[in-house]
């Protein structure tokens, strides 16, 4: 019910201006309490590709690229990953330890951590800081709806999708959209460093 | 009237003279057609031979594909000359053509991103000695070692 009535007010924000909205961070970082619009309010938890627990509460005060895709799309998901690790590596490399990639299935039927593991080694992403994860379907279902990302599973077993990679702030509010393929990165890279900057000198 | 005829001479030279440098080089462009939607995604021919220097051009005919090095710069094991750069179109759709120079000789192996796992591979041989390549098809999906096994 809880999760249900956070969404609801969460809806009641349009996605754009919930992009490109600017709270002030400093004073709300240093409280306990959760910003309204903060992804932190699921409780889901993920189970990552290592087989462990992760919620996203636990990336608190370090920014989090999400995207969502499925392991056997033969389509574009390749391209998502290929596009979130371009993020990630855009990012300098002496901040980059300090930024987390939830990669999140929607194929729960088929995605199992030992699936995801797999994947995760053969694109060469099972390193520090990237999660590949799945869940119960209403949290993947909530986390899509608080994202902005659309898919609905077809006939054939494949899923139609947006094609979207997401960056969250230290409080886990949106503060960055990458949609479409093959976009450049250098402007979300930026404002990742800027979050890591801004977060150290607090 | 003099200056005036010196004036298009030099601009007939000026036109004609790159044209003269590019036919000197003697390279060719081949063409690699990208076909299929999924399962029946293909490059054709799946393995060209060319010499350095020449110009390989692909075409999408159906469906969106890319055209990548098997190169730890794109996450994959090295499958290319050594010091050769990696390359990678980005994504490809109907009606795109993307042309990838070949400058030093060797074996130049490359998947499709999105089909790979379906044995969306082709290779490129490039030079005089048609050489068999020594690359470990272990690493790599099954369907695209298979597609490799295949080739002549």
């Amino acid at each position: 019910m809880r999760t249900l009535l956070i969404l609801s007010a969460f809806l009641l924000n349009s996605m754009p201006v919930m992009a490109q909205h600017h709270h002030g961070g400093s004073a709300s970082l240093k409280a306990e309490k959760v910003p309204e619009h903060s992804l932190y309010h699921l409780k889901a938890e993920w189970t990552t590709h290592r087989n462990e627990s992760v919620t996203l509460r636990q990336f608190k005060g370090q920014p989090v690229i999400v995207v969502m895709f499925y392991g056997n799309c033969t389509q574009v998901c390749p391209i998502l990953i290929r596009d979130t690790w371009r993020l990630y590596n855009s990012v300098d490399e002496s901040m980059r330890g300090s930024v987390n990639v939830l990669a999140v299935s929607f194929d729960r039927e088929n995605d199992s951590p030992e699936v995801l593991r797999k994947y995760a080694e053969y694109e060469q992403l099972n390193i520090d800081g990237w999660h590949f994860v799945t869940a119960k379907e209403t949290d993947i279902r909530s986390l899509a709806m608080m994202l902005g990302v659309q898919y609905v599973k077809q006939g054939n077993g494949e899923f139609a999708h947006s094609n979207l990679v997401s960056v969250l702030d230290a409080e886990g509010k949106v503060a960055v959209r990458v949609e479409g393929l093959n976009q450049p990165m250098a402007s979300a890279a930026l404002k990742i460093e800027n979050m890591l900057k801004q977060h150290t000198m607090q | 009237m003099k200056p005036i005829y010196s004036i298009v001479i030099a601009l007939f030279l000026a036109w004609i003279e790159p044209v003269q440098a590019f036919q000197q080089t003697n390279a060719d462009t081949l063409t690699v057609e990208v076909l299929g939607t999924g399962a029946d995604a293909r490059f054709v021919p799946a393995l060209i031979q060319v010499a350095p220097g020449d110009l390989v051009r692909f075409v999408v005919i159906e469906g969106m594909h890319t055209v990548t090095a098997y190169h730890p710069d794109n996450r994959r094991p090295v499958r290319i000359p050594e010091s050769v750069s990696a390359f990678d179109s980005g994504m490809l759709k109907e009606g795109d053509i993307w042309f990838l120079q070949i400058t030093k000789e060797g074996i130049y192996d490359y998947f499709c991103l999105p089909h790979e796992r379906l044995g969306h591979v082709g290779r490129i041989v490039a030079g005089k000695e048609w050489k068999t390549a020594e690359y470990d098809n272990s690493l790599i999906p099954k369907a695209a070692a298979q597609t490799y096994n295949s080739l002549p």
